[in-house]
Parts: C-alpha cells; structure tokens; sequence
C-alpha cells in the first residue's frame, strides 16, 4: 500500500502541472486562434439549389 | 477578394443515409428476433437462423452497416463544408458507397451460412476482410485527398476525429484480421491463445472507441452547434478531450480479460488506462451538453436537440460504467453476465442510435430542400425510443447483477454452489422478455423515423448547395514538418511517456527513477515551453492545427503507443510459451469439431474461461484456466458471455451419448434450457478432404504439427470418428456417421480442458467434480422432491 502514497504525490503533481499549464495558455492567450475556429460549422452555406436546376427553394420550403 | 465556386457532392451524402436507415432497420430487426430466441428457445429455426449465428449477424449489421453508413454520410456532409471544397474524387465516393454495401451483403450470406472466424465484430472471413482494407484505404485516400485541397487551412475538431477514426480502424482492422487461409472461406488467426485474446480485445474495445465513439464526437462537433446555432462550448476543452481520449484508449482493452489467464500486468495497465479514461470522455460530454447553454427550452419542441441531448447524456453514462466495470471487483461480478450487454446497449442505443436520429431528422430537409414531414412523429420516436432504452438497459442491469450473484452463491452450511446453472438461467427469462420488449419499442420508433425521412424526401427534391468561398493567399514562413514532429511540446510529449512506459519494464528502484525521470521531463519540458514562448507567435497547437499530414502523423504516434506497448511483450514471449508448454496440438478430427464449434456461434453464449474465484473452480472442473490450455487455439474460445456455462473443462464429464442427445434435443437431458437444437449436425458431413489443408494452415501459425501428423490426419480422423460412432452405437445404440459434425463436435468437446500429457490430473479433477455434483444432487434432492433439473446438464 505504500506505492499509493508515491502515486497520489505523483497525481498530485501531475494535476498542478496540468492546471498551472492551462492557467499559463489563458495568460498568454495561445488559444485565441480557436475564437474563429467554433464559428466554422455556423457559417452559412446556403444557397441549395434544386438538383439539375437552377431554383432555389424558398424560405417558405424550409 | 478573389472567390471561387464550390459544388459539395451532396449525393453520396443521400445514398450513405438511406443506406444506413435501411441496413439499420434489417440490424435491429436481426436484434429483435435474437432477443426472442433468447426469451423462447421455440423461435430458433436452425441452421441458418439459429441464435449462434444470427448473433454475429446482428453486430455485424449495427455497428458496421447502420452505425458505418451513418458515420461516412455524417463525414462526407461536414468535411466538405469544414474545408470549403468538394469530395476530392467523386469515383472513389461511389467505389467507397458500393464497396461498402457489398461487405455488408457479404456479411448478411456468410454468417448465417456459418462462415465466421469467431473473433466478435470481426467475424467476417478473410476474402471480405480485404474487400473492408480495400475499401477503407479508398475512403482514406478520399478523405485525405479532400484535406489536401481544402480552402480552410485550420482543422476543426470534428476532422481531428475523423483522422483519428480512418488511422486507427486501418491499423486495427489489419492487425486483427492478420489469418492463414486454408480455403476460400476459411481461415486461422496468426495470433492465437492469449496472445489473440489481446489482439482480439485491443482490436473489440477500441473498434467501439473508433469506429462507435470518435467519428460521433466528431459529428457531434459538427451538427449540435449547427443544430442549436451556437458554437461549441469550449474549443480549448476539446484540444485536451481529443488527444486524451485517442492516447488513453487504446490501452483499455486488457480489461474485456480480466481474471483470465492473461498477465497480470496487461490486466492491470488496462484496468487503469479504462479509470483514467473517464477524464476525457467526460470532458466531452460536458463540452456537449454545455454547447446547448442558453438554448436548453427548444429542446422541449425541437426533436433533432431531443435526440443529441439525450445522446450526449447516454455517452455519458455508458462511459461512467465502462471505468466502473474496468474496476476487478466489479468486473469480477459482472463479466460474462448480461450487464455487459446492457452497458454496450446503453452506448449503442443512446449514443450512436441516438445522435444517427438527431442527424438525420436535421441532414434530410436540408439534403431534400424541404421541412421534416412531420415534427410530431419525430418527437413520438424520441419518447418510444427512451422507453425502449431504459427498459432494455435496467432489465439487462437486474438480470446481470442477478446472474453474477446467483453463481457466486454457496450455501453456508454446506459450503456448496447454492444454484445450477441452470436455474440461473430460468431467473433471467423474466428479464429476456422485458428486453425484447424495450428492443422492440426501439424499433417501431426506428420505423417510425424510416417512414418520416422516406416522407420528407418524398415532398422535397434533391438540392446541391452551391457557395462562393474566398482564395486565401498561400501563407510565407511556414514552419517546418521537424519543426513541429520534433517541436518542443512534441519532445516534452515523447520524453514522458517513454518514461512512463519504462517503469512497466523495470522493477524496484529503477521503476521509481524512471517515474522521477518522467516528472523531470514534464516540469522541466513545461518550464521549458512556458519561457520559450515568444509574444506574437501562433501556438505550436494553431500552427499543427493547420498541418494535416503533420497531424496525421501525431495521431498515428498518440494512437499506436498503447497497442505497441502492451501486444508486442505478449507477442515476443509466445514462442517461448509455445516450446514450453504441456500441451499437444487437436487431432484431426477434433480440429474439426472445433471448427463446427466456431460455425455454430457456440462461443457467442459459452465460455471457455475458469477465473480463479472458488465458486468458479466449484461449478467448474475444480481447475483454473491457464495460458497452457489455450495455447494451440487459433483463434481463441475464451468467449465473453455465458448464457450457457463455461466449457473449459467439459472434456470427460458426460459421456459421448450424452453430448449426442443435448444437441438434438438440450431440454432431453436439462429441462428449461434456452440452448437451441442443433439436429442438421446429424446430417452435415464434415470435409474431411480439408484435413491436411487445415493442420498445414495451423502449423504455418505456430501450431507444432508433425509433417508425419499432417500426412496421416485424414486417416486418423476417420479412425476417430469410427470409434465415437461405436462408442455411440455402444453407449445408446445411436447410429452416426463417423463423419458427421456431430461427431467431430462430441470429440472437440471431450478434448476440452483435457491435455493428453495431463489427462491423469484432469480425470481426477473430474472424478472430484463429479463427486461434488452428486453430493449437491442428492443435496437438492433432499430439499426439494419436486426438482426435475438434471445435475449434470445444469451445473
């Protein structure tokens, strides 16, 4: 049993390495890039047209 | 700035739906009907549509033709909208979509003609297994051409996982599949014994973690912010949720083996890779349920929000009792019990049925150019299909831990096993039918949803979206691909988890350096990074964020460290295991009984697995399986269910007449048994002619068959069969033919668990069994003058 004190210290480190990393990126706002990126799947990419046409389905359609 | 006009190939798109609706439908039909033939043994109709065989058609047709078909609509539809570029090549579209269908009517002939290799969810046999290499490596090409074309240099988290879905279902699949064929519809795993029982569930647990969980959370990433027009709650979340759940994945298998005669130390690196796991998969599903924030009241009118919430809470779920289950204690209760089925059900059903639902009721109007045809019936299929979940999911819940309990009884006067087998089962039945009835509600809302999508189409017309996406300037300065693999987050990456690896090689204080070491290379890599980083400069992770062959191959690292880690010290000891062992290979005729075995499914509902629990030696042969037992079974047999008991140590306990009749008829000699009848085995002829074929196959794997052995393997297995047949004729004047299946299938069975160089100690170990079992008979008998249950057959 003495191998869980050695693993909740190496736990314990690992988990302020992690959250002092984190704290870091924040700062130093490495992340800022993904700002745009999560808008990418909202954009917009209408107009559809119908197949083989050149209509477009009204908003009513939809 | 200067434009281009963008076509998305919106077509496969449509066919790839349509085509997981309906192979969706025929799956959980498939279910519907096995879950029946559970609850009454009647509804068997042997040999094609027998549990044994339907079974595998089911999975098969779930996970890989509903579930598949739905991932490749759901990857085709967002990747070209997340690249602003059309397919790359519209002819490998169609290959892939036709390609891919073809497997699945493979499939859906071989299984139920008994043609299987046995090893779950990659059952199908070698020739369709290159038709899946084929067919995934043009998906790949596809997929990775498109990247290479895109008009959006930054990857999206949901690519990042459909990267890692196509690199490691590549390596998985291949690996797994690896066989010496000894007919055009039949093979041998090159890996076999305990050896394949890892490669098997390094390749059955991540086949769930990359084909049934990554390509959703990539969809997932994709269609709930456009389903509910907010973006996804955290991007930073999903950075650490993505490289997490790839890394930590793969080490999980090991814990479909626990208390097996695998090493000790493979069960534990993958008990605790499956606890660590719940960080990131739970990172995840907060990042899910989070991005509905501020939009939690149109889930009480919109059916597609309905679906991916209640998806993304059943990923949660199942992914708290997966680690749960990985703990040994409770594993030790639960496996080969039917809480496993349920927590399978529980992923399948919630997660993937859920979120394929909420796709499709948001992909038809949009794909068709109209409205859902009707909202309300979306919302009924939502409520059918919850009920149908729970009652499926609690039932399997009671009737696992039941089941679990009930084996593990004694009585405490007597110290005796305090139930047969068979009683067990008759406890459980309650619970079939109510999982048949939850099954079936998941059905009629899958109808439901057929027959909604088919309505939608039907007023709608096919639209193509058409988008003007702006040219960006090719970017100057890049950084380069040694810049990046070796760059000092990757090195800081590597250092520690060598590190980390190396303990589990070392021992003593060469294991604490070793952790010292990894700590040093952490602390120090992060100072590192932390005061090397300079004002202005695009983080390494944007920049590898633009790199799609850089990041392929940082996937491919993250991904292949844990299989290497544990297959290749199991792989490298085999052979010595092999010189070592007591262990003759099969005969001839029992090679072929074997592989009736495999033909039949039997495996799909025994085990052939003694875990070293006292209750488990008690019910079974007083013996705990070791690595020696299965040593020459190319592929294993240690199963993962018992509906029916375990037959490790079957050989030797009931006589050849005994077998014959249970096969015919199992309630003739156990009353209550759900086993279905097995009478075309009486009929069927084994091809001998495949004798030589067979034992050269099994030899060219490891299997130490003489070239004198090889030669006579014909004739010995007809002297074989004859003297069963006599043996039968002599036991209960049956009249077999020495050739039969049946035949070949009593003489595998009487081998099991009986090593010719230890026959003497496994017939002692028997006598004593079957010495303890009259005792308990005449125990039972005394307790109750009504039961009619067979001691020997129940168990």
């Amino acid at each position: 049993m003495e191998v869980l004190i050695l693993l909740i210290f190496v736990s314990l480190v690992m988990v302020t390495l992690a959250v002092g990393f984190f704290a870091w990126g924040l700062r130093e706002r490495v992340y800022d890039h993904s700002d745009r990126l999560t808008l990418l799947p909202l954009e917009d990419d209408s107009p559809a047209r119908v197949l083989g046409s050149k209509r477009t389905p009204s908003k009513s359609d939809m | 700035m200067k434009t281009e006009r963008v076509v998305y190939d919106d077509k496969i798109v449509r066919w790839f739906a349509g085509a997981s609706i309906i192979w969706g439908l025929i799956g959980m039909l498939v279910g519907v009907t096995v879950a029946l033939q559970l609850a009454a043994w009647q509804t068997n109709l042997p040999p094609y549509l027998s549990f044994g065989r339907l079974r595998p058609l089911h999975t098969n047709a779930v996970i890989f033709a509903f579930v598949g078909n739905m991932i490749f609509a759901g990857i085709y539809y967002s990747t070209q909208r997340l690249l602003k570029t059309r397919l790359a090549n519209d002819k490998l579209s169609w290959f892939h979509f036709w390609g891919w269908q073809s497997i699945i009517v493979g499939a859906t002939v071989t299984l139920p003609l008994g043609i299987t290799t046995s090893k779950e969810y990659a059952e199908l046999e070698w020739p369709i297994d290159i038709m899946i290499a084929v067919v995934w490596v043009a998906f790949a090409i596809n997929f990775f051409w498109t990247l290479a074309k895109r008009r959006e240099k930054q990857l999206y988290v949901a690519l990042w996982f459909y990267i890692a879905t196509i690199v490691t279902i590549t390596v998985l699949h291949v690996v797994n599949s690896l066989a010496i064929p000894y007919s055009a519809f039949g093979s041998y795993s090159v890996f076999g014994g305990v050896q394949d029982a890892l490669v098997q569930w390094w390749y059955g647990h991540n086949a769930v973690a990359f084909f049934l969980t990554t390509p959703i959370l990539g969809i997932m990433y994709y269609f709930l912010p456009k389903a509910v027009d907010r973006p996804v709650f955290s991007y930073r979340l999903s950075i650490v949720h993505f490289w997490g759940l790839v890394f930590i994945y793969i080490w999980a298998g090991p814990h479909h083996l626990l208390y097996t005669s695998l090493p000790e130390w493979a069960q534990t690196v993958g008990m605790v890779f499956s606890l660590m796991l719940w960080a990131p998969s739970w990172g995840g599903m907060i990042n899910g349920l989070l991005t509905l924030r501020g939009a939690w009241d149109k889930l009480r009118t919109d059916p597609v929000l309905k679906f991916f919430a209640a998806g993304v809470t059943f990923y949660g779920m199942s992914t708290f009792e997966g680690p749960l289950l990985s703990i040994k204690a409770v594993n030790g209760l639960a496996h080969y019990t039917d809480w496993i089925v349920g927590h399978v059900h529980s992923g399948t059903l919630g997660w993937n049925g859920f979120f394929a639902a909420g796709m499709f009721y948001w992909l038809y109007p949009r794909l068709w150019g109209t409205k859902l045809y009707s909202e309300k019936a979306a919302n009924y299929h939502f409520w059918i299909a919850t009920v149908g979940i729970l009652l499926y999911v609690v039932s399997m819940w009671v009737s696992g831990i039941t089941q679990g309990l009930m084996w593990r009884a004694v009585n405490e006067d007597t110290g005796a096993l305090q139930y047969t087998f068979i009683e067990t089962v008759v406890a459980m039945k309650p619970m079939y039918w109510t999982r048949m009835t939850g099954g079936t509600l998941y059905f009629i809302g899958y109808c439901m949803l057929a027959w909604n999508v088919y309505m939608t189409a039907k007023q709608g017309s096919p639209v193509e979206t058409v988008v003007e996406v702006p040219v960006e300037p090719k970017p100057e300065n890049e950084l380069s691909w040694v810049a990046l693999v070796f760059g000092k987050p990757a090195l800081v990456a590597y250092g520690t988890v060598a590190a980390v690896i190396a303990i589990g090689f070392v021992s003593g204080a060469m294991s604490i350096a070793a952790l010292v070491v990894a700590l040093g290379i952490a602390i120090g890599g992060a100072y590192s990074i932390v005061k090397g980083k300079k004002d202005g400069k695009p983080a390494w992770h944007a920049v590898l964020e633009g790199r799609a062959l850089i990041f392929t191959v940082l996937t491919v690292v993250a991904v292949l460290v844990g299989g290497i880690a544990e297959l290749i010290p199991l792989v490298v000891t085999t052979n010595e295991d092999t010189r070592l062992t007591s262990n003759v290979p099969y005969t001839a005729l029992e090679l072929h009984g074997r592989d009736v075995y495999i033909s039949e499914g039997c495996y799909t509902c025994h085990s052939q697995q003694v875990r070293p629990f006292e209750w488990e030696t008690a019910r079974y042969g007083n013996r705990v399986s070791t690595i020696d037992d299965s040593i020459f079974d190319h592929p294993f047999q240690w199963g993962s269910k018992r509906t029916g008991p375990d037959l490790a140590h079957e050989g030797g306990l009931r006589p050849d007449s005994w077998h014959w009749r249970h096969m015919i008829d199992p309630r003739a000699v156990t009353p209550d048994s759900i086993m279905p009848n097995y009478p075309h085995l009486v009929e069927d002829r084994v091809n001998l002619d495949q004798t030589e074929a067979k034992m050269r196959a099994m030899r060219t794997v490891g299997v130490p068959y003489t070239v004198d052995q090889i030669h006579s393997g014909l004739e010995d297995a007809r002297v074989d069969g004859q003297r069963i047949a006599d043996n039968l004729r002599e036991e209960a004047q049956i009249e077999a033919a020495p050739d039969s299946k049946m035949v070949a299938l009593i003489a595998y069975l009487q081998r099991l668990g009986r090593i010719p160089t230890a026959v003497a100690q496994a017939d002692e170990a028997a006598e004593e069994f079957a010495e303890d079992a009259e005792e308990l008979a005449e125990a039972r008998l005394a307790e109750s003058a009504n039961d009619t249950t067979d001691p020997e057959g129940g168990r």
